[in-house]
């Protein structure tokens, strides 16, 4: 069921979602929307719920109840197309996740070849593309295995952007990389962000929140417990487990 | 037939009349390649149906495909060949088989079990974070299992796949008992008419060492070119 | 179906099995620790050369090795040897080949610093390896000797076509007796189950005891 319109601004709009793993309730009832062209940043201590709620915007995780609209697809109706839901929204995952049997240049095009039915030449040309913005076009006949943890991540961020998505998830992006490794993907991030392509990333880096972030939502216990506009969410929070948190993670 | 240890330095000239018989050891092979390749590709169909079965959510599928895989583990082949070729048939009137047909099926059976837990294997060591990102790039079912799961699992348990393949050509012999006519029973055969029994044997045996080490050196060999990269 | 009798003699045939499999397994053993140790050397030579001997017995098949000892035997020895002395060293030989691989990976999982540590101490060799890995590698190779028993006891069947009565022979037997051949095969298969199926489960709760060793479970 794709929506018309007006409604496309919105990309992601979450009405009172729940969500049980057997008896536990890990999301309590959650209102969240994203605009186009807005990055938001989700952050909360683990455990709170902030992986498996972006995890349902694609539909790898069913929610019982609820309402959940994302790129126009209502994503856990019976009726819509997982597959081409997935052709709008992108996830980078906090491992990475590439393909490891398969070259940097497979890696980023094989969605686009068999999913999108682009043609070989096609798609090598968008993916040269993404790789030589990232500057890692001579890795495209390599394998991820020789790949750094970084440059390994921003493969991983490629591949997502080839596909042309409505909207960019991110899960901790940067939390299994070496500190020197994490400012070139943040940049990456930071650009993206720029360039106005709607983005969702739960991360602890809030130098990057305060570049790039126009929104900060903090989840605890799977409830958003608040949100708001950057500056605010990190420096002066009205809540105060949302403020005990943030001089936490503290500012890097 | 009395012989000192002196005669032993004759059994080496002896070796030479088997040469006479090489035809009919070649024929012999023939048939044990036959019989091998087809208990392989049967074996890891079948292999494949118990694999997934074992991995199955529903209890009951579950259950009868590991108790499938565990008997043929826990018996021996030799009697697994006794009960097809001479069991069911005095069972069912009328119905019988011949020997090649009771051995590819008692063999392919008995490596089904083998190949299943191999395959089971393989698809267990691919981690479901990389299951997830295929689904997310809206990559469907099939398409993840073809370019994904299976490329991945197989360069996998490759190995193992060919330690298989060796062990169902040196299991092969055993086929030789009901009469099969292959490697085995027709070195059994030259045995029998040149009355040199130990040496052909002996060659025999040389045979089946060197075919099993060929064939692991060319699945090496195949690793190394095709199936890059192998440090997954 | 099978009187009382008959399943007695099936279950002779089971202790004969047994028998053979784990008087074959124990001399097998000794052998292979040698080997194994062999295997383990740092001398190319060494290594090589007792490679070839596990090539041979784990490279062919045991109905081979049995007929050439069957066969064999007779010109070495000169009167006729009883299908179980042929029985008993052909299984011996092909569980020394499995046996020696156990033992060359239970050396080898040994950290090296034991052997440094001994050596400095100024012990020879086989003080080392007898009185110092030995007893570690022991432990160490249980669970996978447990398999290679479970591989023996299958195997052993094939003895009875040297005329060697263990239970797949004495279902032969049986099987003449009465012609009831697919009961009597399925009732032997059901004891080879029982027996093997137990041994692997307690295999499998011995590896959890020893506990966390990286030698890979060989699967037969």
């Amino acid at each position: 069921m794709v929506a018309q319109g007006k409604e496309m601004e919105i990309m992601v709009k979450a009405r009172n979602v729940h969500k049980w793993f057997g008896k536990n309730h890990v999301l309590q009832g959650i209102n969240f929307e994203v605009k186009k062209r807005e990055t938001v940043v989700i952050c909360g201590p683990s455990g709170s719920g902030k992986s498996t709620f972006i995890r349902t915007f694609n539909g790898l995780e069913p929610i019982q109840k609820g309402e959940l609209i994302v790129a126009g697809y209502n994503v856990h109706s019976r009726t819509t197309s997982l597959h081409k839901l997935r052709e709008e929204v992108g996830l980078v995952f906090q491992h990475f996740n590439l393909f490891p049997h398969l070259t940097v240049l497979d890696n980023i095009t094989l969605a686009l070849r068999k999913s999108k039915h682009m043609k070989k030449n096609d798609a090598e040309e968008i993916a040269y593309k993404f790789l030589n913005r990232v500057k890692l076009a001579e890795k495209a006949k390599s394998y991820p295995s020789s790949l750094s943890g970084g440059q390994r991540q921003r493969v991983a961020i490629v591949r997502g952007l080839a596909m042309n998505p409505k909207i960019m998830l991110f899960d901790e992006p940067t939390s299994a990389l070496d500190p020197e490794l994490i400012g070139d993907v943040l940049n990456l991030m930071e650009e993206l962000s720029n360039e106005g392509i709607t983005m969702v990333v739960i991360t602890h880096e809030l130098g990057f929140a305060e570049r790039a972030a126009d929104r900060v939502a903090f989840f605890n216990e799977g409830k958003i417990i608040e949100e708001g506009e950057t500056k605010k969410m990190i420096y002066d929070p009205d809540n105060a487990r949302t403020r005990k948190f943030m001089g936490q993670i503290g500012l890097k | 037939m009395k012989q000192g240890k002196g005669s032993l330095f004759m059994y080496v000239i002896h070796f030479g009349e088997i040469f006479g018989y090489l035809d009919i050891l070649w024929a012999g092979m023939l048939v044990t390649f036959k019989l091998s390749v087809l208990t392989m590709l049967i074996g890891t169909i079948l292999g494949i149906f118990v694999a997934i079965a074992r991995l199955s959510k529903n209890r009951l599928v579950c259950f009868f495909s590991t108790m499938y895989v565990e008997v043929l583990r826990n018996v021996p082949v030799l009697l697994v060949l006794y009960i097809i070729y001479y069991g069911i048939p005095s069972h069912i009137k009328g119905l019988s088989f011949n020997p090649f047909w009771a051995s590819v099926i008692a063999l392919s059976v008995n490596s089904s079990a083998y190949e299943s837990e191999i395959i089971r294997g393989g698809i267990k060591g691919i981690m479901k974070e990389e299951i997830e990102a295929a689904f997310s790039l809206s990559l469907r079912k099939m398409q993840v299992f073809y370019y994904i799961i299976i490329p991945h699992a197989l360069r996998l348990i490759w190995d193992a796949l060919g330690n298989q393949l060796v062990a169902i050509i040196l299991g092969s012999s055993i086929t030789s008992i009901i009469t099969l006519g292959e490697l085995t029973y027709n070195a059994l055969e030259i045995g029998s008419r040149t009355a040199r029994h130990f040496e052909i044997f002996v060659v025999l045996l040389l045979i089946y060492v060197v075919l099993g080490f060929i064939l692991s050196s060319l699945f090496r060999l195949i690793k190394k070119l095709f199936l890059r990269p192998m440090n997954l | 179906m099978l009187n009382f009798n008959q399943f007695i003699l099936l279950l002779k045939g089971l202790q004969l099995t047994l028998e053979i499999s784990i008087l074959g397994m124990l001399a097998g053993s000794i052998i292979g620790i040698v080997i194994g140790f062999l295997r383990a050397s740092k001398n190319p030579i060494i290594k090589n050369i007792s490679r070839i001997y596990v090539e041979i017995f784990r490279g062919s098949p045991l109905l081979i090795q049995l007929f050439i000892i069957y066969y064999g035997l007779p010109i070495l020895f000169d009167f006729n040897v009883s299908a179980f002395v042929t029985a008993f060293i052909a299984v011996t030989l092909y569980t020394s080949g499995y046996m020696a691989e156990v033992f060359k990976a239970s050396i080898e999982a040994i950290s090296i610093t034991q052997w440094e540590s001994a050596y400095s101490l100024g012990l020879p060799y086989p003080v080392i390896a007898l009185q110092i890995i030995l007893p570690q590698a022991l432990k160490i190779a249980l669970p996978p000797a447990i398999g290679v028993l479970i591989l023996v006891i299958k195997d052993s069947s094939l003895a009875s076509v040297i005329g060697f009565t263990e239970l797949t022979r004495m279902s032969n037997i049986v099987r003449a007796q009465t012609f009831t051949t697919f009961n009597v095969y399925a009732i032997a298969a059901l004891l080879y189950f029982i027996v093997c199926y137990a041994i692997s489960r307690l295999g499998n709760y011995l590896e959890k005891r020893i506990g966390g060793n990286e030698i890979h479970k060989i699967n037969y």
